[in-house]
């Protein structure tokens, strides 16, 4: 058993003769057009096709113009008349939100705001005074160093890689804004180095310290 | 070296859509209940989901009806739009929605894919001219599935990448690059054969 993987990985040819019907209306992302156009210099086949998607497009455009939709919308307002208005309120940000969607502006105010209120949070667990409980033993509270956002898509199995790569357990959370708080077990860690590992990890949203006093 | 072409894109030239930027504004507007933003934003819509839905259900009769149902969704549910995608994505994809419903109506099969056997004689090579291409063209995509050619229409009609087809039909990528491949392989056999009915 040779241990080879075939049968996964498409050839270059594969990709851009897929492709080849984006490459025709000028929808490609700049290296997929590249891409495609570097592998069309070398290739008489996907050369071909390009010519015959091209006619294909060219008569498909000008084919079967759209039916005469005169007068659909006065028959559409009896309809509307009978609906009540819009189901849904809108939400007190979508003005804000269909101001910045085009530009992707909303995803960062999102993030900005999500921070914020992640630190405001961690202000608060850094303030709170936990109850002391006496059960016999000596009492400890939770000492979490580190607040982290993991990504919502991210699976248990990298969440428990990276507490272990760290040296790190959780011990509070989740937040109402999904933090967890951890606690670093590894003696030879620093907390900065921690920061740092976390924030190289694409599961990791977001990662602070948190300046907890501790109890001497 | 061979180019692409530039997208002709008649449904979106600029006189007859409503800049994206001011969609979204206009959407907000139908969300309060302002019908007037609702029929500016219909009649913007009314030719590119006349040709779509007409291309993807190839049934006359109900394409009205279909457009209709759209935009009354449209109406109702402009408050969830999230801004996440394009305003025109949201709205194909309620399209495509609609259409599909409708054509179970009439127990037409939905699902991919064709018979694929032979890929048939290359249309290209013999050199086919535009005119008889156009004739034939009709009638071959009648013999394709509706989720095919739901993703030739959004490519080459309505100049969509495949990105932005996947979301409309809500599925993923991948798939959208098979329907792609599977109708030109069905087309081309299908053109062939054609062609060779023609006086």
């Amino acid at each position: 058993m040779s241990g080879q993987v075939v049968g996964f990985v498409r050839s270059a040819h594969q990709v851009a003769f897929e492709l080849l019907p984006w490459f025709v209306n000028g929808t490609l992302e700049p290296a997929e057009r590249t891409a495609v156009e570097q592998h069309l210099h070398e290739c008489v086949a996907c050369r071909r096709e390009l010519d015959w998607l091209q006619q294909l497009s060219s008569a498909y455009v000008s084919s079967e113009p759209a039916l005469d939709s005169e007068g659909a919308f006065e028959r559409l307002v009896p309809q509307l008349q009978r609906q009540d208005a819009p189901v849904a309120t809108p939400s007190p940000f979508a003005w804000l939100r269909s101001r910045l969607s085009d530009t992707g502006a909303w995803l960062r105010f999102a993030v900005a705001m999500q921070f914020g209120v992640i630190a405001a949070l961690g202000w608060a667990v850094a303030l709170r005074e936990l109850p002391y409980h006496g059960l016999g033993a000596i009492a400890t509270r939770a000492s979490g160093s580190v607040i982290v956002v993991f990504d919502p898509n991210a699976r248990e199995g990298d969440v428990r890689r990276i507490l272990r790569a760290i040296g790190a357990r959780v011990v509070d959370g989740p937040t109402t804004a999904n933090g967890y708080v951890l606690e670093m077990t590894d003696a030879a860690g620093t907390t900065a180095a921690a920061l740092a590992q976390l924030r190289a990890e694409p599961a990791v949203i977001l990662a602070e310290p948190l300046q907890v006093e501790r109890v001497p | 070296m061979p180019t692409s072409q530039e997208p002709s894109i008649p449904g979106s030239a600029p006189a007859q859509a409503v800049a994206s930027t001011n969609e979204a504004e206009l959407l907000s507007r139908v969300a309060r209940g302002d019908r007037d933003a609702f029929e500016r934003l219909y009649r913007s819509y009314l030719p590119r989901l006349t040709r779509f839905l007409q291309q993807v259900m190839r049934r006359t009769s109900v394409v009205e009806e279909a457009i209709n149902d759209t935009m009354l969704v449209v109406w109702r549910k402009a408050a969830t739009y999230s801004g996440d995608s394009k305003v025109s994505t949201w709205i194909f994809a309620i399209a495509y929605r609609r259409g599909l419903k409708l054509l179970k109506r009439f127990d037409e099969p939905v699902s991919d894919e064709m018979d694929l056997s032979s890929p048939g004689e290359d249309a290209t090579e013999s050199g086919v001219m535009q005119l008889e291409l156009r004739a034939v063209l009709g009638a071959a995509m009648a013999q394709v599935s509706a989720e095919q050619r739901a993703v030739i229409e959004l490519t080459y009609y309505q100049g969509c990448a495949y990105r932005e087809i996947a979301e409309i039909m809500g599925c993923p990528v991948d798939t959208v690059k098979t329907r792609m491949f599977h109708a030109r392989r069905r087309l081309r056999q299908l053109l062939a054969d054609r062609r060779q009915d023609l006086p």
